[in-house]
């Protein structure tokens, strides 16, 4: 069978349940050939799950990391795409920041978000300009590689028949983008909160990172491992539900082509 | 209806410093068919560009172009926004009003694509798409109809069938227009003038009425095409040069 072939709905989902149901079984078969506290076992994991949902911090912090990534998010896909289609589209604005982009580009997440704590304070703003400023760089690569292929041609016909600028920005130009952005959100999603938990482990007082950092110094390991699942399980379920769908969606032209 | 004038005394594309067109004068009346005959790479679509206000020309003027002129313009290849099904593509030139969705609608029956009308372009022939772009200039009740040889490489009987739908169209909303081909049979068949244009940078040559009605059969524009190039052999080394 040919890799580009799709497989029905039905199979595809017993296929990624069984990769799922294989992970877990490695995982118990390892815990009990440890057998140790650094590797505990899923139901241990499971168990500190609850723990954490009856006494409802873990509601808490990961509310409290949620609003952080939406937020974070929000920002950079905002500016990211308003400099990428700047960039993209003129030649000059491009020769202008392309090696601050560059350096952007190569500097640690760390140095930001330390520079950005010491200058705005160990506050929620810091926290969400530093995670926004990591990925900014990378929104504004991926748009203005899809502002650059922009199809002259195609806005050129909004022109002939006198169509608004606005009208000529929704309906012409950005449906053109949509692939671009798609992609950006799609990296930026996971991106911005492996960023978050960072930047709250080293200036916030809640949040997941920040309740990672104390069961760090607890060795609290199935804690750890119940709030790392639990939240990866949000983010796979907003791609999941909410990202491919979207994607879906916007490219279902492409197959009826 | 609109008219429309135009009058420059040259043109050329910033930073080349050679004008692509000469100093022109030209008039279309309201309702009326002019077809632009001129040898290729002499700047017949940049004219269409300049009467369309797609290129800025601070050299010249084109009167006539208000800003509430209903305008369309029918381009070398379709053109079609590939993720818009065939019906959206008209919408989306369309005011949304009901009276112009309905219209657009009627269109499409007309060009015998309404059941194709939720397709997207990419599933089309290039002959169909060409209909769909037929119908998308149509359906917002152009004033102005500027055509850039729109017809130019489909195979002949597809490309006459797509002529007789475009005067039948004419006949029925009467829209002025500016028809840019470099076939002379062509011209000679829809127009009710054309303008010959010299090679670049473009000056005419000869503006040349043709009272025949319409439709006209191919032996009419067979006679047509004698009588011209009998009474204007000069246009065989000039406008209809290759």
């Amino acid at each position: 069978m040919s890799s580009n072939v799709r497989l029905p709905a039905a199979q595809q989902f017993g296929w990624r349940l069984g990769s799922l149901l294989g992970l877990l079984l490695i995982w118990q078969l390892s815990a009990l050939w440890v057998a140790s506290d650094e590797l505990p076992p899923p139901a241990q994991v499971w168990q500190s799950l609850s723990v954490e949902w009856h006494s409802g911090d873990l509601q808490l912090h990961i509310s409290a990391t949620l609003r952080r990534v939406v937020a974070a998010f929000l920002v950079a896909m905002l500016l990211g795409t308003a400099l990428g289609m700047l960039m993209g589209s003129s030649r000059r604005a491009d020769a202008l920041l392309d090696s601050w982009l560059l350096i952007a580009l190569n500097i640690p997440a760390l140095v930001v978000i330390i520079l950005c704590y010491l200058w705005l304070g160990l506050s929620d703003t810091a926290a969400v300009i530093a995670v926004a400023l990591n990925k900014i760089p990378t929104v504004i690569v991926t748009v203005r590689e899809g502002a650059r292929a922009i199809d002259r041609e195609l806005l050129d016909v909004g022109r002939a028949f006198r169509l608004s600028r606005s009208k000529r920005f929704w309906r012409i130009y950005l449906p053109q983008l949509s692939p671009y952005l798609m992609a950006a959100a799609r990296s930026g999603l996971s991106l911005i909160w492996k960023i978050v938990l960072v930047v709250e482990l080293m200036g916030r007082s809640d949040g997941v990172g920040f309740q990672l950092g104390v069961f760090f110094q607890f060795f609290d390991i199935a804690s750890i491992l119940a709030y790392t699942l639990a939240f990866g399980a949000i983010i796979l379920s907003i791609e999941y539900l909410l990202v491919q769908p979207l994607e879906r969606r916007a490219n279902r032209w492409r197959q009826h082509g | 209806m609109a008219e429309l004038q135009l009058k420059m005394p040259g043109f050329c594309y910033p930073g080349t410093g050679q004008d692509a067109l000469g100093a022109l004068d030209l008039s279309f009346p309201a309702g009326s068919f002019t077809a632009i005959v001129g040898p290729s790479g002499t700047g017949k679509s940049t004219l269409l560009h300049l009467l369309a206000g797609l290129q800025p020309n601070p050299r010249g003027a084109v009167d006539g172009l208000a800003p509430d002129l209903k305008q369309a313009l029918m381009f070398q290849n379709p053109r079609l926004m590939p993720w818009l099904s065939v019906r959206d593509n008209l919408r989306l030139v369309q005011d949304g009003s009901a009276e112009q969705a309905q219209r657009g609608d009627a269109l499409l029956e007309r060009v015998g694509l309404s059941e194709r009308a939720a397709d997207y372009p990419g599933a089309l022939s290039g002959g169909m798409q060409r209909r769909v772009a037929l119908a998308r200039a149509f359906c917002v009740h152009p004033a102005l109809l500027l055509m850039d040889e729109p017809f130019v490489s489909l195979d002949e009987p597809t490309a006459q069938q797509l002529r007789q739908m475009l005067l039948g169209l004419c006949q029925e909303s009467a829209p002025t227009v500016v028809f840019v081909t470099h076939n002379l049979n062509e011209a000679l068949q829809l127009a009710d003038r054309v303008l010959f244009l010299s090679a670049a940078p473009a000056q005419l040559m000869l503006a040349h009425a043709i009272s025949q009605a319409r439709p006209r059969d191919a032996d009419t524009v067979q006679a047509l095409q004698r009588d011209l190039l009998s009474t204007h052999p000069q246009l065989l080394s000039g406008a209809l040069s290759p």
